[in-house]
């Protein structure tokens, strides 16, 4: 059986089916949360932001043109609600992570390794301006098109590509 | 672009399954060093934010879904049929003519009824028809206003020859 786009269950959910939605918020949720709090959300707020993330973009479907992904439209809503929140709170705290940089002997590839790999890209990706940030989560975590990116941020494609190269080039120094 | 440039820009989308590399691509990243620490950053930011719960998804469609139904549910906006800036002038109007009333009445008052603390007024007003009569015919008009009862006083008719009992018990009789 063919799983239907997000577009499709959008045009269900408009028609009446209430469980178009569900499946949207099943599908969406995750990656929504993963790409929030990577680009500085705290992870006590991820789920408040995903849940009005969502209320919006249901709230305003009516409004909404289809001139980009469903999943584009409801991350650049989620985007502005991380930002709006970010700016109430001045911030997160980052945590300086120069001394976990030491990768254990013992499990050079194992778990804990990984773990510092993520708390290091965390930590720089802090330090990245937040729309290379944003651009670099998009595409290296989402797996989006810079069209689609371009969408979501309000940027265009071809600034897209250059902050995503940008953001790459700085971050690589970490996986060598 | 070179190979290495192409490769990055299309690691995200390889990685998210997208697309495939070519056999071309397969051979240059296991040689190339910059390139395999690009592939590894990119491995890396897939994984961020995993360990993050975004919420279950099924309990956040639920919260979006009560939601909405709320604000389906609420009652409607009154939109008035008229805009408000149409009616404001007739507040205005109101409100100036009873201002208008308020202090013109009074006057128009005081010159239609006698007012208590000139009682000379309104008799000569009334009285005008006696401007013909000789001074000893006023004399005897005026011993008649004497006798009589004063002005403002109510006497009730029928009761100016009655004494003080049988006063009484009329009013003792309306008393009940």
């Amino acid at each position: 059986m063919n799983q239907r786009t997000d577009e499709e269950l959008v045009a269900s959910y408009r028609a009446g089916e209430e469980r178009a939605a569900d499946e949207l918020v099943t599908r969406l949720a995750t990656p929504l949360g993963r790409f929030l709090y990577s680009a500085g959300a705290y992870p006590g707020e991820v789920e408040d932001l995903v849940q009005e993330s969502f209320y919006k973009a249901f709230r305003a479907l009516e409004g909404w043109r289809g001139d980009s992904s469903f999943k584009t439209w409801l991350f650049r809503i989620g985007t502005n609600l991380a930002r709006d929140a970010h700016r109430r709170r001045k911030g997160r705290e980052w945590v300086a992570i120069e001394d976990h940089d030491v990768a254990d002997p013992a499990d050079p590839e194992g778990e804990t390794g990984a773990n510092e790999l993520e708390e290091r890209l965390m930590a720089e990706l802090e330090r990245l301006p937040r729309l290379q940030r944003e651009v670099f989560l998009l595409r290296a975590q989402q797996g989006l098109e810079y069209q689609e990116i371009s969408e979501a941020l309000g940027t265009t494609p071809g600034s897209a590509r250059v902050h995503y190269h940008h953001a790459v080039k700085r971050l690589k120094e970490l996986a060598r | 672009m070179t190979l290495c440039d192409g490769l990055s820009d299309r690691m995200p989308l390889v990685a998210a399954g997208r697309v495939h590399w070519t056999d071309e691509e397969s051979v240059h990243l296991s040689s190339c060093a910059d390139c395999a620490a690009g592939w590894q950053l990119i491995a890396v930011a897939r994984r961020l934010g995993a360990a993050v719960p975004a919420g279950d998804p099924v309990g956040i469609a639920a919260r979006v879904r009560e939601r909405l139904a709320a604000d389906a549910s609420a009652p409607a906006k009154v939109i008035p049929l008229r805009p408000r800036r149409a009616t404001g002038w007739v507040w205005g109007l109101a409100l100036a003519a009873a201002v208008v009333l308020a202090v013109a009445l009074p006057r128009w008052r005081s010159t239609m009824v006698p007012s208590r603390s000139e009682p000379g007024a309104g008799s000569a007003q009334s009285l005008s028809e006696l401007d013909d009569l000789s001074a000893s015919e006023l004399e005897a008009v005026l011993k008649e206003f004497d006798t009589g009862p004063g002005i403002g006083e109510s006497a009730p008719a029928g009761t100016g020859d009655l004494n003080t009992d049988e006063l009484e018990r009329i009013l003792r009789s309306m008393e009940g």
